[in-house]
């Protein structure tokens, strides 16, 4: 009798501990419950809801984008910081849904344009094709924003930057891009064969950027061989 | 004999059925696991946003969920004391009220999932209260009594001072009681200009306010005060010396005090007349009203969900927490005056320096103020076309969705006012005005519109309450177009009055008002 109290205590403590173990494991929400939350009347749950959603399931995060989005300017609710940075995780799967949201919401806060354009720069060069279709076609107002972005990424842009130096219809964007890898400096070097192109341009304007960008490119270069 | 006298049970240990402490134990137990599931399930956002603190909340909900459990457990196979039966009530309300003002001081704004997390705390205080009362042994349990009783009687106080003040509130309402949402606070901090920033050469005041600095009126000055309070038509897009309230005090000889912030609507006009307008005791107020998004926003107060619970967990509607904080802000002010030379009646503007612009500058230093023509857009044609239309279709084909809210805001204002007149004035949208506007709205939306319709709607509303209201809708739709059939009294592409329309805004005004001051120097001047 004396000897088997241990054991009975242990198994108990065991049992314990398996019916703990599933009770927490059965508290996790699934994809659907969050997209329920979804809906919700209450902001503050929508919020957590799409950062639920977009930690557990990023690829399937798409119905939580546009809550993720409002939440980043809701101030009241306290959630923007999370919702920022949770669209920098799960930017890089839905890069043609984030541009989007810029070119249709142009009077978007400063606040919801910096957490896209973060997380397009976080998406890194799987961004930078569509980021450069996007400057070709309906995003063209967009350079300035789109051109950060583009620099930020640094390095991996560059084979976007070439095609929309080499490729693009609109002059002012071959100018643009020019322009982009001048300010890249050293680090655009793989982009100095397209400048050298582009510097025999028969548009003046183009011409002048290219070697003002091959000089920065070649300065930046010679500078850090010193 | 004294050995087994002492081994008797006394009176007040007689352990009695224990169905009532059961149950309340057995509720508690549903909280304290109910608490414990919100928390699981929703780890991954609330991991996001406690960090470091996401484990020991969930290490104490666990911990309350042991004491719960092992009260209950205690309770079912011990009994309960009877002299512990009070108690385990009186325990019950000091746990709430302690953990009713720790969720106020910490955990703010209201959201209900902090509250039922909460919940889980609250009853493991209590859990561990009773198992504390119902064990100790005969020498704690007199300074056990006192503290229970000291705790209860304290925790009866500051509820019952709460009732009252809400009571006074409600009876007698004055700027100084008036509770208002976080959210509309919030959203004011968020938008107002920063102090001295710097707008077509004119720097925005201590408070943030595209105005000359604000003094409380100076009972002997003769000259009326009036607080015009609204959004970005109150803050201008000219410079200011052509903003309608600069105007206005030339035409009307008053001081208007120009407390305007981008971006916010009527809830927010409720927080800068508490919080802002009414400490300067002004003679009227005037709301400006902008009927193009006015009527679409979201509130904080009325359209989320918990409005019973946010009247008592959310600060800004506690008084028992408004209240000191709003004496500390006057005090703040009257030795921020006195820092200055200045007491707190002194009269405004005989010690500033001169204006850094006059119309007339501003007129050299911006040429568009004089010849609109001049005038660049701020918005893309496309992007401008698409916000009208979009307003159009808010408020001109449907009932607009904020339409009970602004009622309710203005009808808080006016109480909040007290005394004070509280005059109202519809800004109408451009669309509204500018016959070329409408017909691409009304072409862009392919649907019959009611132009006016919001006006309408309105209107009615307010003269049913009894507001004195002015609607610029008449006034500037009766200004004569320029010879390109545009009467240009908006901005380019922008939305807001440029400097013509501030003109005939302000001599509207001065129309509406003059009466109002005048009566009011009257009164002045039976006083002395």
């Amino acid at each position: 009798m004396l000897r088997s109290d241990p054991q009975d205590a242990r198994q108990k403590w065991t049992h314990l501990a398996v019916v703990l173990l599933l009770l927490v494991s059965s508290c996790k929400k699934s994809n659907e419950q969050w997209r329920a939350d979804l809906d919700s009347s209450d902001p503050y749950v929508r919020g957590l809801a799409a950062i639920g959603l977009c930690m557990q399931s990023p690829r399937g995060a798409g119905p939580a984008l546009p809550e993720l989005l409002t939440t980043i300017d809701r101030s009241d609710l306290g959630l923007e910081r999370e919702a920022a940075q949770v669209l920098v995780s799960v930017g890089q799967y839905h890069v043609p849904a984030l541009l989007q949201e810029l070119v249709d919401e142009e009077l978007m806060s400063a606040d919801r344009k910096g957490a896209i354009k973060n997380a397009l720069v976080v998406a890194g060069p799987e961004a930078a094709g569509p980021i450069v279709a996007c400057l070709e076609g309906p995003g063209s107002f967009l350079v300035g924003d789109l051109g950060d972005v583009l620099l930020a990424m640094g390095e991996p842009a560059i084979p976007a930057i070439v095609d929309l130096l080499e490729q693009a219809r609109d002059v002012r964007l071959r100018n643009f891009a020019a322009y982009l890898l001048g300010r890249m400096g050293p680090s655009a070097r793989s982009g100095l064969p397209a400048l050298k192109r582009a510097a025999e341009s028969k548009d003046e304007g183009l011409r002048g950027m290219a070697l003002q960008a091959i000089i920065s490119v070649q300065a930046g270069a010679s500078d850090a061989g010193r | 004999m004294q050995a087994a006298e002492s081994q008797l049970p006394r009176p007040d240990d007689e352990v009695t059925p224990s169905l009532l402490p059961s149950a309340l134990l057995l509720l508690g137990l549903l909280v304290a696991l109910r608490s414990l599931w919100i928390a699981l399930a929703n780890r991954l956002p609330l991991n996001l946003i406690l960090g470091s603190r996401y484990l020991p909340l969930l290490l104490g909900l666990s911990v309350s969920l042991g004491l719960v459990a092992y009260a209950l457990f205690r309770v079912r196979r011990v009994g309960f004391p009877a002299r512990a039966r009070a108690s385990l009530l009186r325990w019950l309300l000091v746990s709430f009220v302690i953990g009713w003002l720790l969720f106020l001081a910490l955990v703010q704004p209201f959201q209900r999932i902090w509250f039922d997390l909460a919940l889980g705390g609250v009853v493991g205080a209590w859990a561990l209260l009773v198992l504390i009362t119902t064990g100790l042994g005969s020498r704690l349990t007199q300074i056990w009594r006192v503290a229970e009783f000291l705790t209860f009687s304290l925790c009866v106080g500051l509820v019952g001072t709460e009732l009252c003040l809400r009571g006074w509130a409600m009876f007698a309402p004055s700027p100084t009681t008036a509770r208002v949402g976080a959210g509309p606070g919030e959203l004011v901090e968020r938008f107002r200009c920063q102090p001295g920033e710097v707008r077509f050469g004119y720097p925005c005041n201590s408070r943030g306010f595209y105005d000359e600095e604000f003094f409380r009126r100076d009972p002997g000055d003769s000259r009326p005060l009036v607080a015009a309070i609204g959004d970005s038509f109150s803050v201008g897009m000219v410079p200011h010396s052509w903003h309608f309230t600069s105007i206005c005090e030339e035409q009307l000889d008053a001081r208007f005090d120009s407390i305007g912030v981008p971006g916010i609507g009527p809830a927010e006009y409720l927080t800068l007349l508490v919080e802002e307008a009414l400490p300067l005791d002004p003679d009227l107020v005037l709301i400006g009203i902008f009927v193009g998004n006015d009527l679409n926003v979201y509130d904080a107060l009325v359209e989320l969900p918990d409005p019973g619970l946010r009247a008592w967990l959310q600060r800004d509607q506690v008084l028992l927490f408004v209240l000191p904080e709003r004496i500390s802000r006057l005090r703040s002010e009257a030795e921020r005056l006195e820092s200055l030379g200045r007491s707190i009646a002194s009269v405004q503007g005989e010690e500033t320096e001169l204006r850094p612009d006059g119309r007339e500058q501003a007129a050299q230093a911006f040429p568009w103020v004089l010849d609109p023509g001049l005038e660049e857009g701020t918005l893309s044609p496309d992007t401008y076309h698409g916000l009208e239309t979009e307003r159009a279709l808010q408020i001109c084909s449907q009932d607009p969705v904020s339409l009970e809210l602004l009622r309710e805001s203005l009808s808080a204002a006016r109480r909040a006012a007290g005394e004070t007149p509280v005059r109202v004035m519809l800004i109408p949208d451009e669309f509204q005005v500018e016959d070329e506007l409408w017909e691409i709205v009304s072409r862009r939306t392919g649907r019959p519109l009611e132009r006016t319709r919001a006006q309408g709607l309105l209107k009615v509303w307010l003269e049913d309450e009894g507001f004195e209201y002015l609607d610029l809708l008449p006034v500037l739709t009766g200004v004569a177009p320029l010879e390109d059939g545009d009467r240009h009294l908006y901005h380019k592409l922008d939305t807001h009055f440029n400097a013509r329309g501030n003109e005939v805004v302000a001599g509207a005004i001065a129309d509406f008002l003059r009466e109002d001051l005048e009566r009011i120097r009257e009164l002045r001047g039976s006083q002395r």
